[in-house]
């Protein structure tokens, strides 16, 4: 047996909002197989692979913050979606702005879902938790 | 009468004819009193009518010069003829002399009267004879016609006063008649034709008709004196008299046509001159410079305004090069190009358009202007005209805008920016805030206290107001850059829909919401739905703790726009702070006595605005409240 296969990527730069999530996915028993990166180079690098390293792996769900240093949300977004190997992964928008620009981006893009993420933790939990699921089983893989 | 014939440029004029009334009725009596002493001098005896009364001609002449008006100046004419000329063989000058006198007075200007008015009807000439048409008409009418009147009143009158016999009437009045109609027909046309001040065709003309006249004239006189007999003598004077009466009148006609030809060339040219004068005035006096140039290129009228906006008094700049007056050294090519190529092809990119360009005062200073040129066919070459203004105010009223229109999307991009900013960053410290808090709450319970849960509530309570807050200022601000889409509204249909909601959100309270019949508007659906909302939640919050609450909601169109109201009979307001009510975080009420962020009003009101509508409210404390809104019929403007 291998390790077991990463199901959910965390792209996350703010370590409150990640601990946050990650215990709203562990609320709900989601939280066994997370893999969380602090930006949108190191979530490319996870991917799609750096130059010289291949990609760590195939997550059944990206969760990602738009806003990212170094390259932000949208940019990951565009290029998973841009590449072959990657196309098919859902991502998951998640963000505080409601701006409108930022949701008509990433539509564009090709988002799967979008979700603003609440001040109250009970409504964030649920709707990371709601959508982390959702995702997870819409794109269960066959098992090894 | 009219005058148009004082109109007449005054070299044309031989003199000067009585303008005043008095001066005509001088000149009208005295003349008619001389012709009258001349002719009886050749009556012939023993009638007292003679066979040719030139006197008549006259009294038509001076009708026709002066006007109707001169008819008493004929009476007294004749008078004067009648004492002039009186026998003093012949009885005392008693008052019957006198009465006859009158009377025959008063036939020759009722005649004088009648064959002006006959005249000035059948002929379309302003004066008549002066041209070739109607010239005949217009001596029989002068002459059998109208001299039908002095004959009857003057014979009737002899007759009446014993002075003749029955017998002696129908030969007095013939010689009568055939006199005055002589008189009139020989120098009605002759007094017209030579009247100072009236002109009708040259000199040449006029001796044209005259000469011959005056020779038979002459002739007929010379034959009459040396006639023997009674009726000898009349048969000279008569088919004398009509004779040059008619060689008058085939004079008149041959030469009247040239003479009408000539008095239409001068009117025309007179009304040309006044045309040309006026546009002269208008273009001079424009407030628009006027540039007017030729094919060469060099300047041929420069009005006022051009002197004032290019500093060249108009003898300095014409005849100047415009290209070197009022062109930039830098255009001065192009000009010279663009005026070459329009001679050779008759096209020209700036010919009939209006343009923009730099134009070069005389001090050396260049300032925009505005212009149009056209161009005129000037028999084989061509002029051109500019009619053009200074517009460097404009230019720098439209700098500022631009400016100001730059700064303000500079502002509108900061603000953008900003707003963005508050979106993320400051929910997010917020969000950890609240979620700590809470994960604290739920981990920790069983080692915290009742009051350490209280005052972490009150944490996580006010860390949810705060984001409440940024929710509703960038609804608030989004509201400002969203652009309107404008469809027909059902807004009984949206009331019900954000009824629904308010009721929703208090569960278990006895509400009861009546919406009545609203009329539709136009607007953006979602913002008036907004609207809606936060009315009815406002109203569905402040009639907490009345049992029932109720809210109703109406609406009722007017010329210009639909108003809707939403009345409650909740908690009310103070009108002394109604002003306050829609004012951003402005709150009549504690947190503690309704909650809220003070903000939905300003929606409502930022929304109404948007529309081109208006807010209002209405109420007093304790007795609930009607806050509504207009938006302009038909939609905004």
């Amino acid at each position: 047996m291998t390790a077991e296969p990463v199901e959910i990527l965390l792209v996350e730069d703010r370590d409150e909002d990640a601990e946050l999530a990650l215990r709203a996915l562990r609320e709900r028993n989601l939280a066994n197989k997370i893999v969380r990166v602090r930006d949108g180079a190191e979530a490319l690098d996870y991917l799609l692979g750096a130059p010289g390293s291949p990609a760590k792996g195939k997550p059944r769900v990206v969760l990602l913050d738009l806003k990212l240093p170094k390259v932000d949300g949208i940019e990951v977004l565009r290029r998973v979606k841009a590449d072959e190997r990657t196309r098919t992964i859902p991502v998951v928008v998640l963000t505080s702005s409601r701006e409108e620009r930022d949701l008509v981006r990433t539509y564009d893009l090709g988002v799967n879902s979008f979700v603003t993420k609440p001040v109250g933790f009970e409504e964030f939990a649920e709707a990371v938790g709601q959508l982390g699921l959702y995702w997870l089983l819409l794109n269960r893989q066959p098992g090894p | 009468m009219p005058r148009r014939r004082t109109e007449v440029p005054s070299e044309n004029r031989v003199g000067r004819l009585p303008r005043s009334l008095p001066g005509q009725l001088l000149l009208t009596a005295a003349l008619y009193a001389v012709a009258g002493r001349i002719a009886l001098l050749m009556a012939i005896p023993p009638g007292y009518a003679t066979a040719v009364w030139p006197a008549a001609g006259f009294a038509l002449a001076c009708v026709l010069v002066f006007g109707p008006r001169v008819w008493p100046a004929v009476v007294v004419g004749s008078f004067l003829v009648n004492v002039w000329t009186r026998d003093p063989s012949s009885g005392a000058w008693d008052a019957p002399s006198v009465v006859v006198a009158v009377a025959i007075g008063c036939g020759a200007a009722a005649q004088a009267a009648l064959g002006g008015f006959l005249l000035r009807r059948s002929v379309e000439e302003t004066t008549p004879f002066s041209g070739d048409r109607g010239v005949l008409r217009s001596l029989i009418l002068a002459g059998p016609v109208s001299c039908l009147v002095s004959s009857s009143a003057g014979v009737t009158t002899l007759l009446a006063a014993g002075r003749i016999g029955p017998g002696e009437y129908a030969q007095n009045w013939f010689t009568w008649w055939v006199g005055d109609a002589i008189g009139a027909i020989v120098f009605t046309p002759l007094l017209l034709l030579w009247a100072p001040g009236l002109r009708r065709g040259g000199l040449a003309r006029r001796l044209t008709v005259t000469l011959p006249f005056l020779v038979m004239f002459a002739a007929v006189t010379g034959l009459f004196l040396r006639a023997q007999g009674w009726w000898e003598s009349w048969l000279i004077l008569a088919c004398g008299l009509l004779l040059t009466g008619l060689l008058g009148a085939l004079l008149l006609v041959l030469t009247g046509g040239a003479a009408r030809f000539e008095d239409l060339l001068h009117q025309r040219t007179a009304a040309l001159a006044r045309a040309e004068e006026r546009a002269r005035a208008i273009v001079e006096t424009s407030h628009e410079a006027f540039v007017a140039i030729n094919a060469e290129g060099r300047i041929t009228q420069w009005n006022r305004a051009a002197e004032a906006t290019f500093g060249w008094a108009a003898p300095e700049a014409l005849g100047r090069v415009l290209a070197e007056t009022i062109v930039p050294p830098r255009l001065r090519t192009a000009h010279r190009e663009g005026l070459a190529r329009f001679l050779a092809t008759g096209e020209g990119p700036v010919v009939g358009r209006r343009i923009e360009m730099e134009g070069l005062h005389r001090d050396g200073r260049e300032f925009p202007v505005e212009l149009t040129i056209t161009a005129l066919r000037a028999g084989d070459s061509w002029v051109f005209n500019a009619f053009l203004h200074d517009i460097s105010e404009r230019k720098r009223a439209q700098r500022a805008i631009e400016g100001k229109s730059a700064e303000l999307e500079a502002a509108n991009r900061e603000l953008e920016a900003f707003t963005y900013s508050v979106s993320h960053d400051l929910r997010a410290p917020l969000r950890a805030v609240e979620g700590f808090a809470s994960i604290l709450e739920k981990d920790f319970a069983p080692r915290l206290d009742g009051e350490g849960l209280r005052l972490l509530g009150v944490v996580r309570k006010n860390a949810l107001r705060m984001s409440a807050l940024i929710e509703d200022l960038l609804a608030l601000s989004r509201l400002g850059r969203q652009a309107l889409e404008l469809v027909p509204l059902d807004m009984a249909a949206l009331a019900r829909e954000a009824a629904a909601e308010a009721t929703a959100a208090a569960p278990g309270r006895p509400i009861r919401v009546e919406v009545g019949d609203l009329p539709s508007a136009r607007g953006d659906r979602s913002l008036v739905l907004q609207v809606w909302q936060n009315l009815l939640a406002n109203a569905v919050k402040f009639t907490c703790g009345r049992d029932p609450a109720v809210v109703e909601v109406t609406g009722r169109a007017s010329d210009s726009e639909v108003v809707y109201s939403v009345r409650d009979n909740g908690a009310g307001f103070d009108m002394r702070y109604a002003e306050k009510l829609f004012g951003v975080f402005q709150r009549l009420h504690t947190q503690e006595e309704f909650e809220g962020t003070g903000v939905g009003l300003a929606i409502v009101q930022r929304i109404a605005h948007r529309h081109g509508g208006r807010v209002f409210a209405e109420g007093r404390p304790g007795e609930g409240a009607t806050v509504g809104f207009a938006l302009p019929r038909g939609g905004p403007a």
